[in-house]
This record gives C-alpha cells, structure tokens and sequence, in this order.
C-alpha cells in the first residue's frame, strides 16, 4: 500500500512540476499575447494619427496659403537676414497674431477648426502644438501652443524638408506639462516641390488613449503593463503614463532578436516573475518608435493561477488515497483474509478441532498453506481417532478386567459369608456356654476378626452390587446421623452437625454407606486420639453441600488425587474400595465428591429436592 | 401342640443352619429346619410355623420363590428372609408387597436373630 502512495506522491510531483513548468508556457504565452496586440494596437494608433495629420498637407487651403508666403519671400533679398530679425522680434503665439500679411488668417483657423475636432473627438488635448511654416521655415500658421517664427534651422524641419517626413521623440514639454512627440510632414505641390513644413505636436495621452484602457483591463493584482522605449525606460506603469529615470532592470534580458516572448525572471525576494514582451514592428508606413510592451505577472498571481492546478493535483492524490485504500481492501481480501483464515484454522487444530475447511484462495502459495492444513486436519483426526479408539480398547479391557474380578471378588465373598456365619455363631455358641477365664478373650479376638472380615466382604460387595436407585425423599440431618448412630464413634471424638436441613431425592441406605465409609475413615484417622469430626450441611446453588471436616491425621498426599479409584488405600486392612463406591453412589444420585487435605476435609454435594 | 412357638429354619449350608438351630433353640423355641426351598414349603404346609427364617440363596428352589409358594398357601405367613448381596432384586421388591416381614443380612449377629424372634415369632 505505501508503494502505491510512495507511486502516487512521485507523479503527483512530477505532474505537478510539470504543470507548473505547462502553466509558466501557458501564462507566458498568454501574456505574450496581451502584449503583442496591446503593441499592435499601439502602433496602428499612432500609424493611425500620423496619417491623419499627414492628410492635412493635402489640404489646398494649406497650399494656397503657402504659396503666398513663398511668393512674398521671393520679394525678400536676404531671406537668412529677415528671419533673424523676426526671430528675436517675435514671439509667435495666438495672442500674438502674425505681423503682416506672412500669416494666413483663414489657414490658422481651418487649423484650429481640426484641433477643435479633435478635442470633441476624444475630449482632450490630441495636439499639443500645431503649426505651418513655408518653404523658408517662417511661420504661416499656429492653429495652437507657441513657437518660433523661424524653423529653418531645426533638426526636424531640415529632416522633413529632406525625406518628407520627421518623427520625434518623446520629450517632457514644459509648456504643456507632459509628455508630448512631434511630428513633420513636408507639403508638396503637384510635381513634389516643396511648398512648407506642417509640423504637430501629438501629447503621450493620446497616443496611449487606447493603449491605457486596455491597460487597465488586463491589469489585475499581480498583473501589471509595462510600455518602455527604446532605452528600457518605462514610459507607461502601474497603469499611469510615467516616465521614469532609470531603465527596468531586466531590460537587457529582453531578447532583441524575437518580435515577442517571454522570460522568467527572479527579483530580490526570491519570488518568480514571468515577464512577457513585444517589440514594436509598426504598422504599414509607420515603422515604430522601438518601444516595448511588457505584460509582468509574479508569482503571487501565478500562484492564484495554480490553485485550480493544485486543486486537481490534490483531487488526483485523493483519488490516489482512495485508489490505495481499495488496493489495501484488495490485498487484505486476497492476501490478509485467507492467511487469518489459515491462522484461525491452525488455532482450531491446536484446540483440537479438526473439523476444518479452509475457503480457497486465489493465490497459489496460500492455497498449498491451506490445503496442507486440511491434509494435516484429517492426519490428525484418524491418528486421535485411532489413539482414542485404542484407549477405549484399553479402558474396556481394563474394566472387563475389573469386572471379572469384580464378580470373582463378589462370589468369593458371598461364598465367604456362610462360613463366616458359621464361625460366627459357633463363637456365639461357645460364649454362650460359659467356658470362661482365657477362653472368653479367644472368642472377643475371634468375634472381632470376624467382623473385620465382614466388614471387608461388605467394602467389596457394596462396590460390585450395581442395583437400581430406590429414589426416596431423604432429609440430609438424619441421614448424617443415621449413618453416625450405625458406627461406634469413640467418646474421645467430637462429632458435631451443623447448618440448615435439607431434602434431597435419594437411595437412603446407599447413600448411608457413603457416611459410613467417610465416618468411618475419619474416625480410623483419629485413631486413639482426641479429635472432632463436623458436618457442615449449606447451599450452593440448586444443591446441598455437605463438607465432613475431621481433624485426622489427612490423606497421604500421593494417593490424594487418586482417592476415588478402586484398591487404592492407606489402610492396612482396607480394601480401596470404599471411596471409590462412595463416588459410584454420589455419581448415581448425579451429586459430586471430592477430598481435600489441611484439614482433611470430604465434600458432598447433591442437588436439593425441588 | 405345646406353648413353644416353633420357627422353621431354612439353609441350604448344614453347618450354618445345625449351629442357628442350636442358638434359636437355646432361646427357647421348637425347631424344624429344612434344606432348600422346596422342602421349606413342603415343611411349612406341614407344621405351620409361627415363624419362618429362611435363606435367600439356595439350590432347587431360592429363598423367594419358596416364600411366594408359602404365600400363595398361607397369605398370613410370617417370613423374614436372610437375604444376601447380588439377589433378584425384582424378587425382593415383589416379596416386599406380599408382606414379607424383614430381611436380616449374613453373617448376622446372635443379638440380631434374637431380636427378630422376640419380635414376630
């Protein structure tokens, strides 16, 4: 199970890095995409108003207008001369119209009227300065903003005046206060010669018009547009037309070759930022200022990026868990299950269940375990089977054994008790008449063997005669003491009874034999000595309990655990087999008997009459 | 016939039953013994003893069988049998309903036979 996870934690690395690394390209590349049309969209704006201004020099108005001055300045000998004089002279603005007939009145207005076009247009500022000078580079017309009477001698007039077209750079312009590039278009006649330079002014706002609103809806927090020039220096950040001082830092990482792209980089924190690029290409005739535009993302946002991804990389591992717990559910139900199966059917056999069938396995190994156990089982079976019937065999034999000697025993006893009773009356004869002196202690000792005799033909015939229950309602206190009141109990002996009487289904007589014999035993323990024997009757559950407590000599503690077998004895003249007819007796009455020792003590219990 | 009641002894050992009616008779009683059941029944229907002590195991016909026949000719007879281990107990239980008196067990003491006698005879 853990190679599964360990399985699935590696590709869900790996994926993961992978789709960080996919995640980089997609981002990158969409940015990219951003960038590039936003760069685009840049161009063709800007392409869009050099166009529209460079229509203007078709204008006839312009023409006519022009025409006129040049036709004047003809009529000036030194014109160089002239123009240095109006140039100190004058300061050329809208307050101060033009001095003499050079400014054409109806040219300027047409001029404001497009500036008031263009404001209405988009309401603000499109043009910051707008003016037409002749072919000499003095003034014609200022639509709006100020400006010097004469241009001859300026970089953009002299670049307009040789290739038809100038196109500046951004400047800050103090006058307006912002950001502002200007641009000229040489106004040709029909046949290409030059008639004057109309030259305009266009503020950064409005190149950047659309190029902010878009701006400003592909930013989002950790999303930033960036416009740099040529030189790296942002023109446009944080969604404001700003140009700063210093160039970006990783403006040189920004490859020239490629038109657009994007790069990783890593700023100071450590964090990543993926930045995305595109060059100006320009748009038809215009060729473009170089700029670039950035799309910068960092790695927070990337981050935000990644949620969905981790999201599903967590799904997967989830799923990965859930695959392993089905996995471990399968290899506990292939592998697990069928080895506990086998485990319980070993514990099975060891407690001597044989009776075992194990459910087969899919796997080969578990099922040769398995089927080996079963072989194993049957083994078993038949050779306690066999071992059982042989020591049934035995025990069978043992007892016919028993038995015939038993019955052997029975009838050398019975056929002994005729010529007992004989000697016994013959004793009785002789001491009926009175021999005396030494003969009368011949007759005690004779009286006495002969009742050791019978006492002994009585052990064996009490314990061979098997004969039917004569079931009788017993009381426990008087069959205590009838079997005491049948023995002669010493008066050195203190015999006592005690607890509550009970009733209980029995063979009087017979179970009179088992106090006899346990009396009995008491008392020949006692021997000579003082001692008490109690009778303890109390209940114990559904039966009585009768504990008999002597305070003998005990029961030597070799033949205690076999106490209750036939011919086993610690008396010189017993039979070894009271006892044992005892728990024949006990056993019928379905009562048990055992015997413990210190202080020696007998313990009956038959079940109370109900 | 004279004021001595007169027990009829019944055992099929000789020497057992001389020596019983040597004690019975010390005791002041008439004897009349008999050998086996058969005899004993017989001896019974001739005599009509007061009492009848008589051995369980015997040849030719068993101490039982001998007093269900006395019985069945004198349902008043008066039997104690002297009965041993191993008997018919079917027998003993049938001979208890028919009023059998008592059973005295073998080897039985002189004070035992004498009670018995002093008490039916």
């Amino acid at each position: 199970m853990f190679g599964v996870s360990l399985t699935f934690s590696i590709v869900g690395l790996i994926t993961f890095d992978l789709s960080v690394q996919e995640i980089k390209k997609l981002l990158g590349s969409r940015n990219e995409g951003f960038a590039f049309n936003m760069m685009q969209g840049l161009d063709k704006h800007t392409e869009k108003r050099i166009t529209g201004f460079q229509d203007l020099t078709n204008l006839s108005l312009i023409h006519a207008a022009l025409i006129n001055s040049n036709e004047d300045f003809k009529k000036i000998l030194d014109i160089k001369e002239y123009l240095n004089i109006k140039d100190k002279d004058i300061e050329f603005s809208e307050t101060t119209p033009f001095i003499g007939s050079d400014v054409d009145e109806a040219l300027t207005g047409e001029l404001r009227d497009i500036i008031e076009f263009y404001r209405d247009e988009y309401n603000y500022d499109v043009v910051e300065e707008l003016f037409v000078t002749n072919a000499h580079g003095a003034n014609v017309a200022l639509a709006t903003g100020t400006s010097d009477y004469s241009h001859s001698d300026e970089e953009w007039w002299q670049i307009a005046n040789s290739t038809g077209q100038y196109l500046g750079k951004l400047e800050f312009n103090e006058i307006y206060d912002g950001y502002s590039i200007d641009f000229a278009f040489r106004v040709n006649d029909e046949n290409g010669n030059i008639l004057g330079i109309l030259r305009v002014l266009i503020s950064l706002e409005d190149i950047l018009s659309e190029f902010s609103e878009e701006a400003n809806v592909i930013s989002i927090p950790g999303r930033t547009v960036l416009l740099l020039d040529a030189e790296g220096y942002s023109i446009f950040s944080d969604e404001k037309i700003l140009k700063s001082n210093s160039t970006v830092p990783f403006f040189a990482k920004i490859s020239q070759e490629h038109d657009s792209g994007y790069i990783e980089i890593e700023d100071i924190v450590d964090d990543l930022q993926l930045i995305s690029y595109a060059h100006s290409t320009g748009y038809k005739t215009f060729e473009g200022f170089g700029w670039t535009v950035l799309v910068k993302q960092d790695s927070s946002s990337i981050v935000q990026e990644f949620v969905e991804l981790r999201d599903s990389i967590l799904l997967a591992s989830i799923l990965g868990m859930i695959a392993s717990v089905i996995g471990g559910v399968f290899i506990a139900s292939t592998i697990s299950a069928p080895i506990k199966r086998l485990t319980k059917a070993a514990n099975s056999i060891s407690r001597g269940n044989f009776d075992v069938h194990i459910k087969k396995s899919k796997i080969d190994e578990i099922k040769t375990i398995g089927n080996s156990l079963e072989r194993m089982a049957i083994k078993l079976k038949k050779l306690i089977e066999t071992e059982k019937q042989l020591a049934e065999l035995h025990v069978k034999i043992k007892n016919e054994r028993l038995a015939a000697i038993g019955e052997l025993a029975a009838s050398m006893a019975h056929d002994m008790k005729n010529p007992l009773g004989i000697i016994k009356s013959s004793a009785e004869i002789l001491q009926k008449n009175k021999h005396g002196g030494e003969l009368n202690e011949v007759v005690n000792r004779m009286n006495r063997a002969i009742d050791r005799m019978s006492h002994q033909i009585n052990d064996v015939l009490n314990y061979v005669r098997i004969t039917p229950l004569e079931m009788t309602s017993v009381e426990v206190i008087k069959l205590l003491e009838t079997a005491k009141n049948s023995l002669t109990i010493p008066t050195e002996i203190l015999f006592s009874i005690t607890g509550p009487d009970f009733k209980i289904k029995g063979d009087a007589p017979k179970l009179e034999i088992v106090f006899i014999n346990i009396f009995l035993n008491a008392i020949q323990s006692i021997g000579n000595k003082k001692g008490k024997i109690e009778c303890k009757i109390s209940k114990e559950g559904s039966n009585v309990r009768i504990e008999i407590i002597d305070s003998g000599s005990g029961i030597p503690e070799k033949i205690l655990p076999k106490i209750f077998e036939p011919l086993i004895t610690s008396k010189q003249n017993g039979t070894g087999l009271g006892l044992s007819t005892c728990k024949n007796i006990i056993e019928l009455h379905h009562g048990t008997i055992t015997a413990q020792n210190n202080p020696t003590r007998f313990t009956v219990e038959l079940p109370i009459l109900s | 016939m004279s004021s001595k009641k007169t027990i009829l002894l019944v055992d099929d050992d000789i020497d057992l039953l001389e020596n019983t009616a040597y004690l019975v008779k010390s005791l002041g009683y008439d004897i009349v013994t008999a050998e086996d059941g058969h005899d004993a029944v017989l001896k019974y229907k001739d005599i009509h003893p007061d009492l009848t002590i008589m051995d369980v195991k015997m040849p030719k016909m068993d101490g039982f069988d001998a007093f269900f026949k006395i019985k069945q000719f004198d349902s008043e007879a008066k039997v104690v049998l002297i009965t041993a281990f191993s008997m018919d107990e079917k027998k003993h239980l049938k001979a208890k309903s028919m009023s059998l008196i008592t059973t005295i067990n073998k080897p039985y003491s002189f004070e035992q036979l004498e009670e018995v006698l002093s008490k039916y005879a």
